[in-house]
């Protein structure tokens, strides 16, 4: 699911957001916060989606727009300085004291090939073939997807030809913080509620993002899937266990050094 | 579509896996070396407060030694052939292999002189604490540290003696001062977008521009 995200922003602005862990993380704080004080579920659900969407909705009209013309590594670098001030606040405002962030749908679970997989885990699974599904057919189908398509490969060119480049962005911006809270919130479950561990999952998304090429989104649903089946399939091996964080980069390299066989001349830069 | 070609996309991943060498996506070489280099100045930080409390003051003689192998080993690259290849390929690629520069045995250099110094600065940073354990350096850490190279300026030595004083001693003046240390955080976070967004070449670029030798290094 991350990885989905980091590629949709990615194909529509040019920008790989390393902030997409904790704006996700902002939104699974808050929601846990609002959860404790009393809110209706659901609607503490919601609210952090909303502080994503609004935190996405800063960086790409506030910040992004001055490094419009750099390069993607620079704008990489830069997200990564947002990401930090999220966490030192975020880090600031709550103490360290363990938390737990439950769902509801944790306490079903369905028997397949004899393991039990919780229901939560199945919604993650079909939450990320439908938004897939739904945003390939959005970005080669629909005018939008296309002017987004346009702009992330050639700004100046787009705004020549006429194209809302500040419409065109904001509503890639806000897909991605849905996205990013929406990830924050199964990380937030899933995982462990602790803020720099899902602020820096953003990490072995990226790697996820990197099997499809940064481009290909059923390429980064395969890549990430086959990820996680691996390194839970590593816990079982005791020589193995130890290095199972190191598994998302193993397999993403080895995908890049598959997908780069062959070719001679492989230059960086503007090259 | 602003493409990140294969060698920068194996860049990239490197960079997120090792947390030290992002720059190199860009083709730049000298950043990720002075990266390294942060790791002597911030184990001989580290030397210098136990010397200063009264022990192991060999070990801060040590590592200062150490340190400077380090930036004199930089500096004589710098100086020579290697240093004048990975200029070119910073500036273009295809421009240096067309000039005979062998690209892929210069930029293999520049990971190997990298990884040597990473190797021996993060010894001396074991050594300086005392301790030996992965989970004191976590991703956290790296981001963090790599954000304060990109402050301080990571091409140039001072960029390296700037960050490790911006790791080692703001946090330690915040708390002096009874400001939480997360807000350290939120500070090198704003430093580094100020740093990306109007100035590229960090405290120490404009501290050399403005004594004039920007443009010479």
């Amino acid at each position: 699911m991350g990885g989905i995200g980091l590629v949709v922003l990615y194909r529509a602005t040019g920008v790989l957001n390393l902030a997409a862990g904790a704006i996700g993380m902002t939104a699974v704080m808050a929601s846990w916060q609002l959860v404790a004080w009393g809110v209706f579920q659901p609607l503490a659900w919601a609210l952090g989606l909303v502080l994503a969407l609004a935190l996405s909705l800063f960086y790409g009209r506030a910040i992004a727009p001055h490094m419009a013309w750099r390069e993607p590594v620079v704008k990489a670098v830069a997200s990564l300085g947002f990401a930090l001030i999220l966490l030192g606040l975020v880090s600031f405002l709550f103490s360290d004291d363990p938390r737990k962030f439950e769902l509801p749908t944790d306490k079903f679970a369905v028997t397949i090939l004899g393991l039990r997989v919780t229901v939560t885990r199945l919604i993650v699974v079909a939450a990320a073939i439908v938004i897939v599904a739904a945003i390939s057919l959005a970005l080669n189908r629909t005018r939008m997807g296309l002017q987004m398509r346009a702009l992330a490969n050639n700004r100046r060119l787009s705004s020549l030809i006429g194209i809302p480049i500040i419409r065109v962005e904001t509503m890639a911006w806000a897909i991605s913080g849905l996205l990013c809270g929406f990830t924050g919130l199964m990380f937030g479950d899933l995982v462990r509620l602790e803020p720099a561990v899902i602020t820096f999952l953003v990490i072995p998304c990226t790697a996820a993002a990197i099997c499809g090429r940064l481009q290909s989104l059923p390429d980064v649903l395969i890549g990430g899937l086959t990820m996680g089946v691996i390194e839970s399939l590593l816990t079982l091996s005791d020589t193995f266990k130890s290095v199972r964080p190191m598994a998302p980069f193993v397999i993403a390299a080895l995908v890049l050094l598959t997908m780069n066989k062959g070719r001679q001349l492989t230059f960086a830069g503007e090259d | 579509m602003p493409k990140i070609t294969g060698s920068g996309l194996a860049g990239l991943l490197l960079a997120l896996a090792l947390f030290a060498a992002l720059p190199e996506v860009a083709g730049g070489q000298w950043q990720k070396i002075f990266t390294s280099t942060t790791c002597f100045t911030l184990a001989a930080m580290g030397g210098l407060g136990s010397c200063m409390r009264g022990w192991a003051c060999s070990v801060w003689r040590y590592v200062i030694a150490v340190a400077s192998f380090g930036f004199l080993l930089i500096e004589a690259h710098r100086r020579t052939a290697p240093g004048r290849a990975w200029a070119l390929i910073r500036r273009s690629e295809a421009a240096a292999m067309a000039s005979g520069v062998n690209v892929t045995l210069y930029k293999t250099w520049a990971f190997g002189l990298s990884g040597l110094l990473a190797g021996l600065g993060g010894g001396l940073l074991a050594g300086s604490l005392g301790l030996l354990d992965a989970a004191t350096f976590k991703a956290s850490e790296s981001a963090l540290l790599f954000a304060l190279v990109v402050v301080g300026g990571p091409r140039f030595w001072l960029g390296a003696v700037i960050t490790a004083m911006l790791y080692r001693v703001v946090p330690g003046l915040l708390n002096n001062w009874g400001v939480d240390a997360d807000l350290a955080l939120v500070f090198f976070g704003a430093g580094l977008l100020h740093a990306v967004i109007t100035a590229p070449q960090g405290i120490s670029g404009q501290i050399f521009n403005m004594f004039g030798r920007g443009k010479r290094v």
